[in-house]
């Protein structure tokens, strides 16, 4: 009697754990890189989203691997929020094209690997912030345009360390704590840093 | 007698577990699901029902040069080897042999018009350089017809 019992509470421990594994977040910040302001504005972006009623998840650095990226956006069905500050392949001109997002370990994600997720889950509906340089060109906007995305901000040109974070993070509060709409978020967020003209918003 | 009755108590304990445990499975998801509508914010709610049906990627006002790079053909592994060589032994790479890089990526510069882009990361934010080696390769006659440096110590 004593043996069953024991089994059947390991077999539900473990059914547990497969369960809390599921992707359930609603909101995503990375951080693949300790660089600039990366690793605190990641944290203040979190600690908004908490704010503002969300039940964010957090990767940086090792945790920022490429395959939990890709989980993350291929499969957490209730992702709404998205910050990353990492860098892009693109190159040393402004307005480049823009090819992928680097993941922990320089692994990257590429433009058709964002292509390619299942526009129904993970990245659908979300509102992304990629702040990278040139993150705001093609073919990686449209990538991420694919997924059917309610918004999404990068840079048109290439972003400095410090200013660019900064300006991410504040976007977030303007946004979500201070109610305005988005492309009024990120005017305000960006007079803050003097990152005027670095970015771009779309809103299919 | 009294063994057997016991075996089928214990059967019937075991059934109740697991029904226990398939029901708990089946609900972590609904709560979930309903957490993550709390928003405070009402304007962003996932709805997936609501997203648009199925289109196909053309429908999807999508740039043209976009659809066409989509519709490039593969690269195969010989191509992209023999245009990872053609950088790495060019002068431009030549003051990034001696430190560590990456994995060299060869994709179709974008827009596509059949020139190749090969980049690989060099260095470590903890080395002196830091940063993105790229070049664009005319893969008919193996010519490097671009190529530069993007400094991550100062750009994201």
């Amino acid at each position: 009697m004593m043996k069953k019992i024991l089994i059947s509470c390991i077999a539900l421990c473990l059914m547990a754990g497969i369960s809390s594994a599921t992707l359930t977040a609603n909101a995503l910040a990375t951080a693949p890189v300790n660089e600039g302001n990366s690793i605190a504005d990641t944290s203040a972006i979190v600690a908004t989203w908490i704010d503002a009623g969300y039940d964010p998840d957090y990767l940086t650095t090792s945790a920022a691997t490429k395959s939990l990226m890709l989980d993350y956006w291929q499969n957490d069905a209730y992702l709404l929020l998205n910050n990353n500050i990492g860098h892009i392949n693109t190159a040393a001109s402004h307005g480049s094209p823009a090819y992928g997002v680097y993941a922990y370990n320089n692994n990257q994600i590429t433009s058709t690997e964002i292509n390619d997720l299942d526009p129904y889950q993970g990245l659908a509906s979300s509102y992304i912030f990629m702040n990278g340089c040139n993150s705001y060109q093609n073919p990686l906007r449209s990538a991420f345009k694919v997924n059917n995305i309610n918004m999404y901000i990068g840079g048109v040109t290439l972003l400095p360390l410090y200013d660019s974070e900064d300006t991410a993070a504040d976007f977030w509060d303007f946004f979500l704590i201070q109610g305005l709409e988005p492309a009024d978020a990120l005017s305000n967020a960006v007079a803050l840093h003097g990152t005027g003209g670095m970015y771009g918003i779309l809103m299919p | 007698m009294e063994k057997r009755s016991e075996k089928i108590e214990l059967r019937k304990v075991g059934t109740i577990l697991l029904l226990v445990m398939m029901a708990v499975m089946v609900a972590v998801p609904f709560v979930s699901a309903e957490n993550a509508t709390l928003s405070k914010n009402p304007k962003i709610k996932k709805i997936v029902s609501d997203l648009p049906s199925k289109k196909t990627i053309s429908q999807l006002d999508l740039p043209k040069e976009y659809l066409e790079y989509l519709n490039a053909p593969a690269i195969s592994p010989e191509n992209k080897d023999q245009a990872a060589a053609i950088c790495t032994n060019s002068t431009g790479f030549s003051k990034f042999r001696d430190l560590t890089h990456g994995q060299i990526s060869v994709v179709w510069a974008y827009p596509y018009t059949g020139k190749q882009r090969i980049s690989t990361v060099v260095g470590s934010s903890a080395s002196d350089t830091y940063g993105l080696y790229y070049a664009y390769v005319n893969p008919e006659d193996g010519s490097i017809l671009d190529e530069g440096f993007l400094n991550w110590k100062k750009y994201w």
